[in-house]
């Protein structure tokens, strides 16, 4: 199983302290965060705009960005942790 | 005191503010002088829309800094931009050294320079209340002593906002130039800003602007003071917390967005804003008049505390002597962390409440440790040779947001043209075309940067594009027209390349200076995993990052633009 834990101000304390246990089948990013979607709903109006994916997230695998590795088509493999950090205001 | 002409050339090509701040600094300042000698110059400008729309009161300073030996921009609201407007300068170029502490006085038609004595032995807040009615940019002792963060103050008596010219030690810049104010009282009244004949023009989009600012803005502005960040930087565990070895602390509420609610007394505004964006607070008996999430995160949690009274005592200690609150918070937390780990005895450890209030008087004094910590975090820690707890950027010390994670923001730190800033290129927020690359990642950080450097040509408030809930290109799509109705006609490609023109020439500066890809780095922590989270920044990955950002800009891969960007751009 990965891990995933979600940061950011109104995501419930659990999902970024437990966070969740998920099967990696499809494989790579993408794949495990819409599983994760489909396993808890809370999380559909989280992570998806539009229907897909937002795209003003930031995902670390393993405490690396995935834009050093392979994006959301990066592969995710048993033990990994996966962690997305929802966008911020700052000034 | 001599009065010189603009050139329309000039204006066309740099349009106001930060781009003919820039011009002139690169003309003017001669490479390799000390910030602090009178060679060097101080520019303060205001922008072509100053005074006429709501979100345009603010002015620039800029110089040679004293803390990186760099370029450096810094902005401020209040009363004193629209008040230079009303003089009918675009700006004030201060040159040499008083022999004697002095300040120049801008009355109607008289302009002098005289002797400052009434403001002996008075704080910010004092001085500029000695200097009413006019409005006033002041110095505090920091400033006399030339701490290399001390900042330069306005309107901080009232009425409506006070404004602080924070970053990179502008503050000890004019204390060298024996320099202790700026007092001004325009000739000119704001019907007399707008040319009659445009008049209706300027009615219509200034009724535009405040219906975006009041549609979008108002809502994400919240309490005000960028405060809300405080909970969105604990829920993504970017805080600073005990010099940045964690992102979240217990307790954190208690510096938060409904605790400093229950504390505010009132709001204050800057002049034609609807934008109730100064927060008042008064905790416990203490009371600072100007609270912000830069000075909350990084003088409380940062540095150990999480009690609200002690915050807005810290505050309004560094606002009293003239101490850039931000910097001031990263050198203590750098003084703790020695302390802490037997480095070097600075007599502070995080939470040390008293300590660290008696911290902030010796560096304002220049008394015992204060001095070598006056010198800032960079220079002091490589004195106790311990530079990888200094957190810092060419010298000047981060904002309140831990890189780790959010990595974009590392690279918009490690390339912002004053050192290390978050608002030349918030990256955290935008929707992108291509989120999850390098190249995307480098993309934007570029764009914000050239953006807000076309935007802080005209001065506009910075608060409305980072906390708007609406599209900021909207914002910037209005600027234009209000520029058409000052009789600049310039499209979105142009205005987004007088951006790149003026960045460029800004780092033209500092690479006269000697900055290359050698000082677009990070500080050493950032590449080790922070302990709460094991974040980090690979070295490799950020080089690729950076060569990526390089190609972008044109520049070669030492980090210095190329003949041919520079002739594209028109730079001689």
């Amino acid at each position: 199983m990965a891990k995933l834990l979600i940061h950011g101000h109104a995501v419930p304390a659990r999902l970024s302290k437990e966070g969740m246990e998920i099967e990696p089948k499809e494989g790579d990013i993408e794949g495990l965060l819409l599983e994760a979607v489909e396993e808890a709903a809370e999380l559909r109006e989280v992570l998806i705009k539009d229907g897909r994916l937002r795209t003003d997230i930031t995902i670390l695998v393993n405490g690396r960005h995935c834009m050093f590795l392979e994006g959301l088509k990066t592969k995710v493999l048993k033990g990994d942790i996966v962690e997305v950090l929802l966008p911020m205001i700052g000034g | 005191m001599k009065v010189e002409s603009i050139d329309s050339d000039l204006i066309n090509k740099y349009i106001g503010g930060k781009g003919l701040a820039a011009h002139y600094a690169y003309k003017e300042i001669r490479g390799g002088v000390d910030p602090l000698s009178p060679e060097n110059k101080l520019f303060i400008f205001n922008g072509i829309l100053t005074g006429i729309y709501p979100g345009f009161t603010r002015y620039v300073v800029a110089s040679k800094s004293p803390a990186t030996g760099i370029w450096c921009d810094a902005y401020s609201g209040g009363r004193f931009g629209q008040e230079l407007a009303r003089t009918g300068f675009m700006g004030i170029i201060i040159e040499g050294k008083a022999p004697t502490p002095s300040m120049i006085r801008i009355d109607g038609e008289s302009m002098t320079i005289e002797g400052s004595g009434i403001l002996d032995g008075k704080n910010a807040y004092e001085r500029c209340a000695t200097l009413k009615p006019l409005s006033a940019m002041v110095i505090g002792p920091a400033g006399r002593k030339m701490v290399k963060f001390a900042c330069i103050m306005n309107d901080m008596d009232g009425p409506g906002r006070a404004g602080v010219i924070g970053r990179g030690g502008l503050g000890a810049v004019m204390g060298s130039k024996n320099l202790d104010a700026v007092a001004i009282r325009g000739r000119l009244r704001d019907r007399d800003l707008i040319r009659q004949e445009v008049s209706k023009d300027v009615s219509a989009t200034y009724l535009k602007a405040i219906k975006y600012l009041r549609d979008y803005v108002v809502k994400g502005i919240d309490l005000g003071g960028n405060l809300p960040a405080v909970e969105m930087s604990a829920g993504a565990k970017v805080l600073p917390v005990n010099n940045f070895m964690a992102g979240v602390v217990e307790g954190w509420e208690r510096l938060a967005v409904p605790e400093i609610r229950r504390n505010t007394i009132k709001h204050h505004t800057c002049p034609l804003c609807p934008l109730a964006c100064g927060v008042h607070v008064k905790a416990d008996g203490e009371e600072v008049d100007r609270i912000e999430y830069e000075t909350v995160a990084l003088n409380g949690f940062n540095c150990g505390h999480t009690d609200l009274r002690k915050v807005v005592r810290i505050c309004r200690l560094c606002n009293e002597l003239g101490l850039d609150t931000m910097s001031a918070g990263v050198v203590a937390s750098f003084a703790m962390e020695c302390t802490e780990k037997g480095i070097y005895d600075f007599g502070v450890r995080f939470g040390d409440y008293e300590g660290h209030l008696r911290l902030i008087k010796k560096i304002a004094e220049r008394e015992g440790v204060g001095d070598l910590l006056a010198e800032g975090s960079k220079r002091a820690s490589e004195t106790v040779k311990a530079p990888e707890l200094a957190l810092q950027v060419k010298g000047l010390e981060f904002p309140g947001y831990d890189p780790r994670g959010v990595v974009g923001m590392g690279l918009a730190y490690a390339t912002a043209d004053r050192g290390a800033d978050h608002l030349r290129a918030w990256t955290i927020t935008a929707e992108l075309k291509d989120p999850f690359t390098m190249r995307g990642k480098a993309e934007l950080t570029k764009y914000l940067q050239d953006r807000n450097a076309a935007l802080w040509t005209l001065i506009c408030c910075d608060n409305i594009p980072a906390n708007t809930t609406g599209n900021p290109e909207e914002w910037v799509d209005l600027c234009l027209e209000m520029l058409k109705t000052v009789g600049i006609e310039v499209d979105k490609a142009g205005f987004m390349r007088t951006g790149e023109r003026i960045y460029n020439l800004t780092r033209l500066f500092s690479v006269r200076e000697g900055i290359s890809r050698k000082d677009d780095c990070l500080p050493a922590k950032m590449h080790d995993g922070r302990p709460d989270t094991k974040w980090k920044i690979e070295r490799g990955d950020f080089e690729r990052l950076l060569d990526a950002y390089y190609e972008l800009r044109g520049w070669g891969k030492d980090g210095i633009p190329t003949a041919d960007k520079l002739k594209e751009l028109g730079i001689p």
